[in-house]
């Protein structure tokens, strides 16, 4: 099963996100973004990106990183499948991302995120699907 | 999550959320509506749109300082984040806000409309082929760049000459700059505010469509309601084809959005701004953080001036392609080309006095009246234009904006039709292939970039144009001109 699910939102798209730590469920809304962006197709794992994050909270720290992503997917090219993510309190982020560069033969035909809003936004303990949830919603 | 907030109703088209409404966020943070909420709907409109909240969304924008008049919504108003999509909201210059929420993530996210001396009986054939060579000179769909590599430099004047330094380029007339909102640049953008990211996102994706609700439409005028006005738009007769641009500022946009949420939600702190909504976050407009993301907005704008004047060249290149004729002989003349994700200051007469506010349109239209000197001379006498794209299988239409818009709603109307159901359900609930088909069976020819895109952009997701702008008319914020059909599309 899938570490993350999408919910319905009448203009863009909710993703919740689940870990056994929040870095985990970070590395898990991540992956549903990348999920979005390159249409479920399978993402290999070729190329290895190192990015650190700082922002003034947790929910800054989370848009941030994912942000950040998207920046790389624009401008290198890539699309990751995989994240290592290390917290270091509630305002520093250190992720090792691993994927691909994006093919629009295998990867092509799916959605383009605009942006990562802090709207009903949730970082939390989590529920029956793990002790981490996070919930983003992404602006396409 | 539906809305159950004491509404009134003013009349056939307008509701309102009086001042006194306070949610439950607003108990909490103890923050009250500061003027009262203003809904352009009618009875069967706003029982759709009570039903995702997005009243509580125009409550909320009313908290904020400085607000003045209204917090209006719309008839196409849908939920966003912090502002409704479909909300208009002046702010003050001296004792109000800026926020990027009250704009959104795509900056300048807006439609040209260009004209043509073409009859619908003397291309309906060459629609497949127009549309085919649209298709391929125009890029389009994720994850695809535009044609032109921009150098840093480059990317810097595009930033503060918009269409302008396309057109030096050479991509499209000189003329198109006049009857571009702004001449196509506003003045006062700076690169310097603008990030690195920003402009890294910016430099391969000009001159290219991108995904979502964006598209190219070849259509035919099908209706003219005050031929005095469309004569002075050059839309002369039913079966005049026309041509309309749907895209906005790219990953450049998008970027600066992103980054000036970051920065005035660190703002906010300094500035102690309670916000019923983080998405709501803002900065004193005088102060520095207002003023540079003013400034690299501006900048955001002037990029997708910038990319809808290469497109606008790239249709013309097709059109003189397949049809084997100048642009020039073939009368692909531009109407107009307006924004609709966007916050400008402006100067308007309310309630009989002279105001300097900050106009935020976020997914609504700028519709000044006649006489304004924003409008361009050729149309001034008329009003501004004011194009409202429709969903691909129903219709779009020409308006113009009114005096009655300058005196109630800053010079401002709806943006489009305005989606109804979520792309997860439109999913579900259509296939691209019977999309397709069904389009078809209309007479209309659409070439995708991805089946995906088809089917959440399916005729069926959105609100109906014909009602959304009904309203927009029968409250006089804008009147109808001619209606255009599409016979074919590009879809990001």
């Amino acid at each position: 099963m899938k570490p993350y699910e999408f919910k319905e939102h009448t203009a863009d798209i909710i993703a919740r996100a689940y870990g056994d730590t929040l870095g985990e469920a970070f590395a898990a809304a991540a992956r549903a973004m990348f999920d979005l962006i390159a249409s479920g197709a399978e993402i290999r794992m070729v190329e290895e990106h190192k990015i650190e994050v700082e922002s003034i909270d947790i929910e800054g720290l989370l848009v941030t990183f994912l942000s950040d992503l998207i920046v790389l997917h624009e401008t290198e090219n890539m699309v990751f499948d995989q994240f290592q993510v290390t917290l270091d309190g509630d305002r520093k982020l250190s992720a090792v991302c691993r994927g691909e560069k994006f093919d629009p033969k295998r990867h092509g035909g799916g959605t383009s995120v605009k942006g990562v809003s802090y709207h009903l936004m949730e970082i939390e303990k989590g529920d029956n699907r793990g002790p981490c949830h996070v919930q983003v919603l992404f602006d396409i | 999550m539906a809305w159950h907030g004491p509404i009134k109703k003013v009349d056939d088209c307008r509701f309102r959320i009086e001042s006194d409404y306070r949610s439950d966020a607003m108990k909490k943070v103890d923050l009250r509506m500061r003027v009262p909420g203003l809904i352009y709907a009618d009875q069967r409109m706003f029982d759709q749109i009570v039903k995702d909240n997005s009243p509580d969304q125009v409550a909320n924008v009313a908290t904020l300082p400085g607000i003045v008049g209204f917090s209006f919504a719309m008839p196409d108003i849908h939920h966003g984040y912090g502002f409704a999509i479909g909300g208009v909201a002046a702010f003050d210059a001296d004792e109000g806000i800026i926020s990027p929420g009250g704009v959104g993530y795509d900056i300048n996210c807006g439609v040209r409309l260009i004209r043509s001396a073409l009859d619908y009986d003397d291309i309906k054939a060459q629609v497949k082929p127009l549309i085919d060579a649209m298709f391929r000179n125009i890029p389009s769909g994720v994850g695809v760049g535009g044609k032109r590599k921009l150098s840093r430099a480059e990317v810097d004047q595009v930033l503060v000459r918009g269409a302008e330094w396309a057109v030096s380029e050479g991509y499209g007339w000189k003329s198109d700059l006049e009857t571009t909102e702004e001449n196509g640049a506003i003045k006062g953008g700076d690169a310097s505010v603008v990030s690195e990211n920003a402009k890294k996102r910016g430099a391969p994706q000009l001159g290219s469509l991108g995904a979502g609700n964006h598209f190219l439409e070849i259509q035919r005028v099908d209706e003219i309601y005050d031929s005095v006005a469309a004569a002075a738009y050059g839309i002369t007769h039913v079966g005049q084809v026309t041509i309309m641009i749907h895209t906005g500022s790219r990953g450049c946009g998008h970027q600066i959005c992103t980054d000036y949420l970051d920065t005035m939600r660190r703002a906010n702190h300094k500035y102690h701004i309670p916000l019923v909504d983080r998405e709501l976050s803002c900065a004193p407009a005088s102060s520095e953080e207002a003023q540079q993301y003013f400034t690299a907005m501006k900048c955001g704008a002037n990029y997708a001036w910038a990319n809808r004047q290469m497109i606008t060249h790239w249709v013309r290149e097709s059109f003189e392609q397949v049809l084997d004729e100048d642009a020039h002989r073939l009368g692909l003349s531009q109407v107009y080309d307006i924004a609709h994700n966007m916050a400008k200051l402006e100067e308007h007469e309310y309630e009989g006095r002279a105001r300097r506010v900050y106009v935020h349109r976020k997914g609504a239209t700028r519709a000044f009246g006649p006489g304004h000197l924003a409008v361009p001379q050729q149309y001034r006498s008329v009003g501004q234009p004011v194009i409202i794209p429709g969903d691909m299988g129903s219709a779009s239409f020409l308006l113009m904006g009114t005096a009655k818009a300058m005196r109630e709603t800053f010079g401002s109307t709806c943006h489009g039709a305005g989606r109804k159901m979520s792309r997860t359900a439109a999913n579900k609930m259509f296939r691209a292939d019977q999309v397709r088909a069904k389009l078809q069976e209309q007479g209309i020819y659409l070439r995708a970039a991805s089946r995906r895109g088809v089917s959440e952009e399916a005729p069926g997701v959105y609100k109906d144009i014909d009602d959304v702008v009904e309203i927009a008319h029968n409250s006089g914020i804008a009147l109808k001109v001619a209606r255009m059909r599409p016979m074919g599309v590009v879809k990001g």
